[in-house]
């Protein structure tokens, strides 16, 4: 996945202060952005060795051969909020850091699945959505230290407005080779659709002001391919195999950027175009377009349940992430295990790791993507009823990294970050 | 990232010279799936819609006997043996199939069937009670019930709210249409689990031996279809580990003290209504 290097770096750049760098848009830095599943999210996403309910179309197509005749899994509603805070981003007139939050929430419903015997296998059909942000915040910080001598930034705001959601929707098919060895496959129609609007206004304390805002929409149509491999060795051993990538096959992307700097008395160049602010009409303005399309890995999954009894399982996953672009090769992890305390209420835990895809952060180098590795953890309960079961759960992720949030400039925030999601679903069959 | 990508053939080639080693996805049954004894009013109803369904297409393979007098005779001596296995809430049906094989079927709800090629190969009626007992205990123990995971209705507040995801008649009729090849292919094909055999066997043995029929009766059938199937390529083979089975059944007569009991074996009422 690349980082659009627009022009607003130029005009950020232009301002020796702490300015949003654009890298800190959507959340590209994880791959694991929203647990899917209602049983899955519970086991912290180790499910490429259970995968036997329609959520296995996502985690392993090739478990749902072990799902009933005909399942429905939905969740009713999930609740996602994300809070990033760099810390010590700005330094106010009196010399105190302050620390810079972006928050993000969304409330949808994240995974519908279907899966029911066709044929001599079983026919998936799901809608997921792993990765959404939308954040809308408005924000002023006052008496903030500048680049111009004895004339601080008397206010500095902040708006965002983004929105950033990924969906995949498509059939499975699972087939029973044997009893204990099934094969399965997913095509995934992905779509992405991104809005940034963001508008930062400096207003000097001599008057002067320095305004971008900036205007990004990207929309990516492409197909997820999954493969799986589902066997049980042993009695009370499962062993699950996928690989997934995701292909890009057109991008719709397109930015305006308008800009007004009349901070400095001197002209300057701008796209090789000379731009006079302190003539009242001048303003800048730009719109580009272009096709460019996301890259990304080839993952690979390899889980392990084991099912101690009818009560309790375990389960483990290590997922591995091949090296794309300027993205890292890496893996990530998860555990869970499940307990049914009376035939009629199960829980689920689970730990995860949620590792940035991005190099670490290096003190010679300016503009780099931010890396931070957060680990989780999730929790659920489940009530059964005859063909039903609902589900409550949520998980919590935490982690800490570095970042440069101003742009062109070598220095390095601590970066924290904490995710929460918590959802509603019901499950159904037949 | 080579060696991963040159472990999925390994994976795959390994997975299927195991694949004879099956064992069927026992173990990721959860208890909220197992532990139902699938028995309230809205369970038993639709157990006996599903076998009133499945009886049907029995009988889409088979035709039924035209001979009153011997259906009649097995029907009376099944629901006398019904009297005893347990299920009051459930209304039995017996009939004969015309048909060589030497096989019975039964279909949850209480219909079953028995061949008229078994009814040859039998000697007396305890053999013929000791047949419909084990096929009884089948519906008894409601294993096609439990293997099929066949419920009612949900009738509850939470469920109704999982329904509106996507339950609906069709739904629910498609799914049953489902439920019912497999339960076809259970009986006609795949055969039960050992573990129901031995334990319709044991039942079977208990509910016409408390009839007073002689509880030996089944095994010396057993012994003598097992015989048969070694010439007659007809028999399905819906008892498939005979030596296990009888293993099990000479256990049970041993455990209940039942070896040596002599109780009825009706021979000549049973050659005045089947094979006069």
């Amino acid at each position: 996945m690349k980082i659009s290097r627009s022009r607003i770096y130029y005009l950020v750049s232009c301002c020796l202060v702490f300015l949003v760098a654009p890298g800190v848009f959507a959340d590209d830095f994880h791959y694991v952005n929203m647990l899917v599943g209602n049983r899955a999210a519970g086991l912290g996403g180790a499910y490429t060795a259970l995968s036997d309910d329609p959520a296995g179309c996502y985690y392993n197509p090739a478990g749902i051969a072990f799902s009933p005749y005909i399942s429905l899994s939905a969740s009713v509603n999930a609740f996602s909020t994300s809070t990033k805070t760099y810390k010590d981003a700005m330094r106010d007139v009196n010399g105190n850091t302050l620390n810079w939050e972006q928050e993000s929430s969304s409330l949808l419903p994240n995974f519908f699945g279907m899966v029911r015997k066709f044929g001599p296998g079983k026919l998936g059909l799901s809608y997921a959505v792993p990765d959404s942000i939308r954040r809308q915040q408005k924000q002023a910080f006052h008496n903030i230290k500048s680049y111009l001598p004895d004339n601080p930034i008397e206010t500095y705001t902040i708006n965002i407005n983004d929105n950033d959601e990924t969906y995949l929707f498509g059939p499975s098919y699972a087939y029973e080779v044997s009893d204990s060895f099934t094969v399965g496959a997913t095509l995934y129609v992905y779509y992405r659709d991104m809005e940034v609007i963001r508008t930062q206004l400096l207003q000097f304390e001599q008057g002067q002001h320095y305004l971008i805002s900036y205007y990004d929409t990207k929309k990516d149509w492409g197909y997820k391919p999954i493969l799986g491999v589902m066997w049980e060795p042993l009695d009370k051993f499962a062993i699950g195999l996928s690989a997934s990538k995701i292909y890009v096959t057109s991008s719709d992307h397109e930015e305006q950027v308008i800009f007004r700097d009349t901070s400095s008395d001197v002209p300057y160049a701008i796209d090789s175009t000379i731009y006079d602010f302190s003539d009242t009409n001048t303003i800048y303005y730009s719109s580009l377009t272009d096709s460019e399309k996301d890259k990304f890995p080839l993952s690979i999954s390899l889980g392990l349940t084991y099912f101690a009894s009818s009560r309790l399982l375990f389960s483990g996953d290590i997922k591995y992430y091949e090296k794309v672009s300027d993205r890292e090769a890496f893996y990530n992890y998860s555990l869970g295990t499940e307990y049914y305390f009376t035939d009629s209420l199960a829980v689920r835990a689970g730990f995860f790791t949620d590792n940035a895809n991005t190099p670490s952060v290096s003190s010679s180098k300016v503009n780099q993507p931010e890396h931070v590795d957060i680990y989780g953890a999730s929790l659920s309960f489940t009530t059964f009823h005859k063909r039903s079961s609902i589900t409550l759960g949520m998980s919590y992720g935490f982690g800490k990294g570095e970042a440069q949030v101003v742009a062109d400039s070598t220095a390095i925030q601590d970066v924290e970050i904490r995710n929460f999601a918590a959802y509603l679903s019901a499950s159904y069959s037949y | 990232m080579n060696k991963i990508i040159r472990f999925i053939p390994a994976l795959l080639i390994i997975g299927i010279i195991f694949v004879n080693f099956a064992f069927a996805g026992e173990a990721r049954k959860r208890i909220s799936a197992t532990s139902s004894d699938y028995s309230d009013v809205s369970d038993i109803e639709a157990e006996i819609r599903f076998g009133r369904e499945l009886a049907a297409r029995i009988l889409g393979n088979y035709k039924l006997l035209d001979d009153e007098k011997i259906n009649r005779y097995v029907n009376l001596v099944g629901k006398g043996l019904a009297l005893y296995a347990g299920r009051p809430e459930i209304r039995y049906h017996f009939g004969v199939l015309d048909s060589d094989e030497i096989n019975a079927f039964a279909a949850p709800g209480g219909y079953i069937f028995i061949t008229r090629g078994a009814l040859m190969k039998m000697d007396n009626e305890a053999q013929l009670a000791g047949v419909l007992a084990h096929e009884i205990a089948h519906v008894v123990k409601k294993h096609v019930v439990k293997e099929l995971n066949i419920r009612g209705d949900e009738g509850s507040g939470a469920g109704g709210i999982a329904s509106l995801v996507g339950g609906s008649t069709g739904t629910l009729r498609v799914a049953l249409e489902q439920a019912l090849d497999d339960a076809a292919d259970i009986l006609f094909n795949k055969g039960y689990k050992i573990k129901d055999e031995i334990e319709a066997d044991r039942v079977g043995i208990l509910v016409a031996s408390v009839a007073g029929y002689d509880p030996s009766a089944l095994k010396e059938f057993l012994n003598s279809v097992k015989s048969f199937e070694k010439e007659d390529k007809t028999y399905k083979g819906e008892h498939p580990i005979f030596e296990v089975r009888m293993r099990e059944v000479n256990e049970t007569l041993r455990a209940h003290g039942l070896q040596d009991v002599k109780k009825a074996k009706a021979r000549e009422r049973f050659y005045e209504n089947i094979k006069k």
